[in-house]
């Protein structure tokens, strides 16, 4: 095939990502602020399916926008006059912010432009889509198995870490939320106030 | 209205208020009822009622005694039969009239066919309620039998116009009590159905029991009658406390369930569908031979002075107050209605509940709308 | 699918070698008219099934009379075709209030989770038996569980979106009790698939299925994963039955309490695009059900020839055929399981859901997990190797 369409893709995921960013920070209702926060985790997750991850697409889509962004949205619902766009888009503080971000920009471009980049072995079809490989994992990427047997082999003591660290910081979560209700007031003891 | 949560003051929940009808899937015609939420919970519920007022005591009022009897039909259109029968049963207590005891009969198998066909509904729709779609359409079905059976004795299927002043206004169809009997041979065994459906289903069982119970003592302060006393733990019935027509000679048991929840409610119902076929056998049995009806003048003029008669609708205790100035039309017609009652307590009741609480309870009165508004 | 479809080209044509994107459009093209036309005839389906339960014909009236003459089975062919014509040529309505950009969103919204979800769903494959099976999918994916996990997340986004900007409480409660429910079942559908995927040690769903052909211990029978993961079975079909939303967990558009919840303020194509969904839906959930628990397009004991001789003529591709129609025999019949559940059971309480699910469901999921581990150890230990 003389037409590669890997960089096509490439560049309107990228452009998805960025506009839905950008959307984002500047929507004037909350709600659509977390619809264009799907639109930018999608994006994520199609650059993973380009780079042929397709594990990692597959979790960020059902961990992210599945469950953090889903939860995110219930918070939103939960909000007042959910309906009237009442959202300051710019901050109080503007050049506070873009100092901010500038040195966020910096720390990432110094990251990324000193990181030497670890490629995959190009020993398969993997950047072009030809009739032959279409949508199929090539065996040369490291496919679930070889993850898994990676998370539960060499890094079996970090991955239980992890999951311990989450499990604490949930329950920690849990505790900062729940006071304990005291002896008068019944946990879900309430009283009205007229506004 | 804003609670606050002692514990958390910068934490408030905000209500809202949800407005459930007059046009609402299952608000069974126009009631309407103002919930205040706390997300899916009930905070407050007022019902309201009256969008379909017809001012039925007032047209009564300028009609002769004989031209009210259409206008009863429509007080409760799933038991026209009974409304006819209270009204009846006012005007002849105040003319001291007695039906002569064949009209006496069919006015009992009457009323508890029409028991039957309102309890039939009554099933399909709670069950609709709950959200069970097939009892429904079983209730439907054998009520048009019902029905059949109504239509061939008085030409109508609702609205049956049927009772007279002394009596009825035309004899029963000559094959009437066979049909009647076979029906009842087919039907009888279907209520097994009806509960295998409902009663041994978990899902069901855990939505109606202990779900809007109510108490005794409640119930008869807000005036609750019926079965859904009954549901209640107290064994009241008109039909065996005041008997009327022939009801001392029939033997039938007055189904009572201690619990006072919707299933209690729906059980009851149930087990009144077996004793109404019950009462319709020994009727069949006795049914006697002679007159219809004993005639009465076109315009008749009912001598000074007030009487209060109530009897046993589907519903429960429908009384009529019948005022007259020696005139030939009613001076004042007062009905009192069950259903009014029973929509009474759903403020009580709903308190605190989930909304499809408020369906599985609203549904297990039996509220009809019609005879609520008049 | 490409493979096969290659094949099939250069079958005909004598050696045409297609372009890469034509796969993709054929297949994209096949799945909307097959998500059409069966959404169609389930419909019909349905309204028969839930007819002949409440002994009733259900529709008889449209196409041909006479047909309808000679069974409820025949009449009423055209119901669904009528209907569908109906809703195209109804006014669509957006109410002033609500949000326009949610609005129009949600149902393209569910609609593509309704498309993208049939990528790596396997309803045939050639080559039965042989080591190298090619399996008929649009996309035979590694990920093939994981992927249907996740895009089916998208539905509750979709729901919830159309709950929120139709400015209707209705709506929003249903978004809300449809963005709980589907939220809380996944966890433990998710747990009641890994059974299945321990024992097969893939997410593939072709694989799944080959697996289950190998048979579990050397014994064809106990390949189901129906057998050994039973428990797991009956979880996965009840959140399923959950996540689509139908009757008996259909409380998100519950009619007698929400009107009709999400999409009350639907009208017209958008409405028939949540209708759609929740069908294509519907069956999605039992092709992931045949294909995990019920062996896909296989039979244990049967391996069909690759092309059928029956001297007056010639069928070829006669394997992929006959897995097919077995494939969808095995779908139907789980469809009829669900029409039966529907028309039986009253609806279930929002909090009695929520309990059945976290208290009863996701503990049952695990034991499956549990079981299942259990006897892919042995497998592995005894017979050596995964099942496949």
């Amino acid at each position: 095939m003389i037409f590669d369409p890997n960089p096509v893709a490439f560049w309107l995921l990228a452009a998805m990502v960025t506009g839905c960013a950008l959307a984002v920070i500047r929507a004037h209702k909350l709600y659509h602020a977390g619809l264009a926060l799907v639109g930018t985790l999608f994006g994520v997750a199609g650059l993973y399916g380009l780079l042929q991850v397709w594990f990692l697409a597959g979790v960020q889509v059902l961990v992210y926008v599945g469950a953090i962004v889903i939860l995110l949205l219930f918070a939103i619902m939960l909000t007042h006059h959910m309906m009237t766009p009442n959202l300051k888009t710019l901050s109080t503080q503007p050049w506070t912010a873009a100092a901010m971000c500038l040195m966020l920009l910096a720390v990432l471009l110094g990251g990324i432009l000193s990181s030497t980049w670890q490629t995959a072995p190009d020993t398969t079809v993997y950047p072009t889509w030809t009739s032959q490989s279409g949508f199929q994992v090539a065996e040369a990427i490291p496919s679930v198995k070889a993850l898994g047997f990676r998370l539960l082999d060499p890094f079996t003591l970090p991955f239980e870490m992890v999951s311990v660290l989450i499990l604490v910081a949930m329950i920690a979560a849990l505790a900062v939320a729940r006071k304990p209700p005291t002896p008068e007031d019944p946990a879900e003891g309430c009283e009205e106030v007229v506004p | 209205m804003m609670r606050q949560f002692p514990a958390n003051p910068d934490l408030t929940v905000e209500e809202f208020e949800l407005n459930m009808g007059p046009q609402h899937p299952s608000t069974h015609g126009v009631l309407r009822l103002v919930l205040t939420m706390d997300g899916e919970r009930v905070v407050r519920c007022k019902p309201v009622v009256g969008y379909l007022h017809r001012s039925i005591e007032k047209m009564a009022e300028n009609r002769t005694y004989t031209q009210v009897i259409p206008v009863t039909d429509r007080l409760d259109y799933c038991t026209s039969m009974t409304s006819n029968y209270v009204y009846v049963m006012a005007v002849e207590d105040l003319a001291d009239i007695t039906a002569p005891p064949r009209a006496q009969y069919i006015r009992v198998i009457m009323s508890e066919l029409n028991r039957i066909a309102s309890h039939l509904l009554w099933y399909g729709t709670f069950a609709l309620e709950v959200g069970a779609t097939t009892p429904f359409i079983y209730g439907f079905r054998d009520r048009e039998k019902v029905l059949d059976l109504f239509e061939s004795t008085c030409g109508a299927r609702l609205l049956y116009n049927y009772l007279r002043i002394g009596g009825v206004s035309r004899d029963l169809p000559e094959d009437f009590c066979e049909r009647m009997l076979a029906f009842l041979d087919e039907w009888e065994p279907l209520i097994r159905e009806y509960e295998a459906l409902l009663d041994e289903n978990p899902i069901f069982y855990n939505r109606t029991k202990k779900v809007g119970i109510l108490s005794p003592e409640a119930a008869l302060t807000y005036g609750v009658s019926g079965p859904n006393l009954r549901a209640s733990g107290m064994a009241r019935d008109v039909r065996r406390e005041e008997p009327y027509a022939v009801y001392p000679d029939l033997e039938f048991d007055i189904p009572v369930r201690t619990e006072g929840d919707v299933f209690a409610r729906y059980r009851v119902r149930m087990e009144e569908l077996r004793q109404s076929a019950r009462i319709l056998r020994q009727c069949a049995e006795k049914l006697p031979k002679g007159p219809f009806l004993e005639p009465q003048p076109l315009r008749l003029v009912l001598p000074e002075g007030e009487t209060y008669v109530h009897l046993e609708s589907p519903r429960g205790d429908i009384g009529c107050h019948l005022v007259s100035k020696g005139t030939d039309k009613p001076y004042r017609c007062k009905f009192r209605t069950p259903s009014f009652c029973h929509i009474e307590v759903f403020e009580h009741l709903v308190r605190d509940c989930l909304i499809p609480d408020i369906m599985a309870i609203c549904a297990s009165f039996d509220v009809v709308l019609p005879e609520t508004d008049r | 699918m490409e493979p096969i479809f290659e094949q099939f080209v250069r079958d005909l044509t004598g050696g045409f070698q297609i372009p890469f994107w034509a796969p993709m459009l054929v297949s994209l093209g096949l799945v909307l008219a097959f998500i059409a036309l069966n959404a169609m005839f389930m419909i019909w389906l349905e309204r028969k099934i839930c007819g002949r339960i409440q002994r009733r014909l259900g529709p008889m009236l449209t196409g041909p009379k006479a047909w309808a003459r000679f069974s409820m089975w025949t009449g009423g062919w055209f119901q669904t075709p009528c209907d569908s014509v109906k809703l195209l040529l109804k006014e669509d309505i957006v109410p002033a209030q609500v949000d326009r950009f949610g609005f129009m969103l949600a149902p393209v919204l569910i609609f593509m989770a309704a498309l993208a979800v049939y990528v790596p769903l396997p309803i045939s494959s050639t080559a039965h038996g042989q080591p190298s099976p090619i399996v008929v999918a649009v996309a035979d994916l590694d990920i093939g569980l994981l992927y249907v996990v996740a895009i089916t997340t998208l539905t509750i986004l979709a729901i919830l979106t159309a709950g929120w900007a139709s400015n209707n409480k209705y709506s929003l409660l249903g978004g809300m009790r449809a963005g709980v429910q589907i939220l809380s079942y996944e966890i433990p559908m998710l747990f009641a698939l890994m059974g299945p995927m321990v024992l097969a040690g893939s997410l593939s769903l072709g694989d799944l299925v080959l697996v289950q052909h190998a048979g579990l211990f050397g014994v064809p029978f106990l390949g189901w994963f129906l057998v050994p993961s039973f428990l797991g079975a009956v979880v996965y079909l009840i959140c399923a039955v959950a996540e689509t939303n139908r009757p008996p967990f259909d409380m998100p558009e519950a009619e007698q309490e929400l009107v009709a919840g999400f999409s009350t303020e639907y009208t017209a194509m958008r409405f028939a695009m949540f209708y759609l969904a929740e069908f294509s839906n519907t069956f999605v959930v039992c092709m992931i059900f045949t294909a995990v628990f019920l062996g896909g397009w296989t039979l244990p004991g049967f391996v069909p020839p690759g092309s059928l001789n029956l001297g007056f003529f010639h069928l070829p591709y006669f394997d992929l055929l006959a897995g097919m129609a077995i494939f969808f025999a095995k779908a139907y019949a789980v469809v009829l399981l669900l029409m039966w559940i529907r028309w039986t059971f009253p609806r279930l309480r929002p909090d009695h859901l929520m309990t059945f699910g976290w208290k009863f469901l996701l503990p049952l999921s695990f034991l499956n997990l549990l079981i299942c581990t259990v006897l892919a150890a042995v497998q592995q230990i005894y017979f050596g190797g995964n099942p496949g």
